[in-house]
């Protein structure tokens, strides 16, 4: 577990102190998938650099596991942060390394026995899945490639946590996808707890359990992910939340409104916790109403299916439209009428 | 072209040549070393470095500094007593060299400064999160990682020394440049002055050549 009580970090500018982070208190279990997530200078970056102490917090206390970081001596840190993964945006491979070169660079720093180190790399090339290109330079490598190869360092060591600084940042959507199913994987089949950073909601959606919302060195909003998708209450959360197509219900509805005059207009929430089940085919069989999908915004969560479908059905009785709703949230749909 | 030929001592022309590679080489070994060290310790000591030390650093760079902006001729006679204390003389070829690693090394130091402060940080930094001590970071990271520019850094630093065994020679240090002087100038000799000048030519080009071809071989970027 990563507790972080009350840090503040303060950098010295040349006329003014910049207040990074101003006081953020959090707790991170293990094996949770945690995003913190910010603009661009919210001090997000910084929050987790204070993590694994590559800065010091001005005050406060840095607590995992129950091990006080921050009072930690030098050669002490440097044994700790061998259990604390890291990876970044752009990636920070050494160029003139190979890909199995650069996975067994950790392995020399922690001073593994070159056997040991060899089978290491092997497993690790197998896992991230980048079986013949052991041999290749980081600039022979893609982007998705390269953050292949900083996953694998990271985890060369066995670590119990991995800090992803804007790890898909640099990715285009399609591969982004395919690095948050790694992660998704590792932390499903190692236990790793994993902190992200990131400004990409869908990052979020797609792969946190849990959430802080930081904005001007604050933790704004904390929760589960479902709860601040259904309810942001902070003006940067709903900003965000927005920028994956949920949150701006009001112009939905209206917009909808106008369109359908007639009928019935529904909004489907899939929380995430659903099977995989095609709920709503086998709804619609069962009760015979036409039901058309005018909207919709759902990715694979962890879980399940998440986010939302506006629905629109053009003729039926009230008890029909009751029934429908009624069989959607026995399956763990949530169903709002418009 | 008989006439030409014949007026050139080829022994003492070869002998001219060796002492050269001697002083060029024998200095820039030197210069390498001293200029490495001192290259690491400018860019560690700065601000925000690996050893940051705000009393150490400005020192080493003023120094460094200073010897850079000196010229060569008057580095040279500013320092023959550090020369006649080191080899006993200030003529010859080996009285040459402690000026030349004078004044190449602080070059090389300036040259290794920029190499380092071309590696990515955020290697640096990542090396720092693996729990990388910072010997590891100057040795496994910082080094290899600028490689190829500490090498092309070698190539230029041997150019300069090259041409400044020439200045050598003036004054006494022998080689090609001293001969080109005495018995090329002084003597109105031409075809030695030529020659002189031509193998002097032909090995800043070797040096740039095979410099060349070793950083185009290392560099993976």
């Amino acid at each position: 577990m990563i507790e972080l009580k009350n840090i503040v970090k303060t950098f010295a500018g040349k006329n003014t102190e910049i207040h990074a982070v101003r006081g953020v208190t959090l707790n991170i279990e293990d094996g949770d998938i945690f995003g913190i997530v910010g603009y661009s200078g919210a001090g997000k970056s910084t929050l987790v650099r204070i993590i694994n102490q590559l800065e010091k917090q001005t005050s406060g206390e840095v607590v995992i596991d129950g091990k006080e970081i921050s009072s930690l001596s030098e050669s002490q840190l440097r044994l700790e942060r061998q259990k604390i993964g890291m990876i970044f945006q752009h990636f920070n491979l050494l160029w003139s390394r190979t890909v199995a070169e650069n996975i067994a660079f950790p392995l020399e720093i922690a001073k593994v026995d070159k056997a040991v180190r060899q089978k290491k790399v092997q497993e690790l090339i197998r896992l991230v899945g980048l079986e013949g290109r052991e041999g290749a330079y980081p600039s022979e490598l893609s982007g998705g490639q390269k953050q292949r190869v900083g996953i694998a360092r990271a985890l060369a060591n066995d670590p119990k946590i991995l800090l992803c600084d804007e790890a898909t940042s640099a990715l285009d959507p399609e591969t982004t996808d395919s690095i948050l199913e790694l992660l998704n994987r590792i932390n499903k089949e190692l236990g790793i707890t994993i902190v992200m950073i990131t400004h990409q909601m869908e990052v979020v959606q797609k792969i946190c359990r849990h959430i802080a919302v930081m904005s001007e060195g604050k933790v704004v909003e904390e929760g589960t992910v479902k709860n601040v998708f259904e309810k942001p209450r902070h003006e940067v959360t709903r900003r965000f939340v927005q920028t994956v197509g949920a949150g701006n219900l009001e112009k939905i509805r209206s917009d909808l409104k106008k369109k359908y005059p007639y009928g019935q207009i529904l909004r489907l929430i899939f929380t995430g916790e659903i099977s995989d089940r095609p709920i709503l085919a086998e709804v619609i069989r069962k009760i015979d109403i036409p039901v058309s999908i005018v909207s919709s915004n759902i990715t694979m969560g962890p879980d399940g299916p998440m986010g939302e479908i506006y629905s629109h059905i053009s003729d039926g009785t009230q008890a029909q439209y009751k029934q429908f709703t009624k069989l959607l949230e026995a399956e763990g749909v949530k169903v709002e009428v418009l | 072209m008989n006439e030409f030929l014949s007026a050139i001592n080829f022994d003492q022309m070869l002998e001219a040549f060796a002492e050269t590679l001697y002083m060029s080489f024998g200095s820039l070994i030197l210069a390498v070393i001293i200029g490495m060290i001192i290259g690491i310790l400018l860019y560690c000591t700065q601000t925000g470095g690996l050893y940051e030390n705000k009393f150490i650093n400005p020192i080493v760079d003023l120094i460094v500094n200073i010897l850079r902006a000196v010229p060569f001729i008057i580095l040279m006679i500013l320092i023959i007593p550090i020369t006649k204390f080191l080899v006993g003389t200030m003529l010859g070829a080996t009285a040459a060299i402690p000026s030349l690693v004078f004044a190449a090394a602080p070059f090389y130091a300036r040259l290794c400064v920029i190499a380092f402060t071309e590696v990515d940080k955020g290697t640096i930094e990542a090396s720092k999160a693996m729990g990388a001590s910072k010997l590891q970071i100057i040795f496994k990271v910082l080094l290899p990682e600028s490689l190829p520019a500490l090498i092309s850094g070698v190539c230029v630093t041997g150019i300069s020394l090259i041409s400044y065994t020439a200045m050598a020679g003036a004054i006494g240090g022998g080689g090609l440049g001293n001969l080109a002087y005495m018995y090329g100038f002084i003597r109105r000799n031409n075809a030695v002055l030529y020659t002189a000048t031509a193998l002097i030519v032909l090995l800043v080009f070797i040096i740039q050549g095979i410099g060349d071809r070793i950083v185009k071989k290392i560099d993976k970027r």
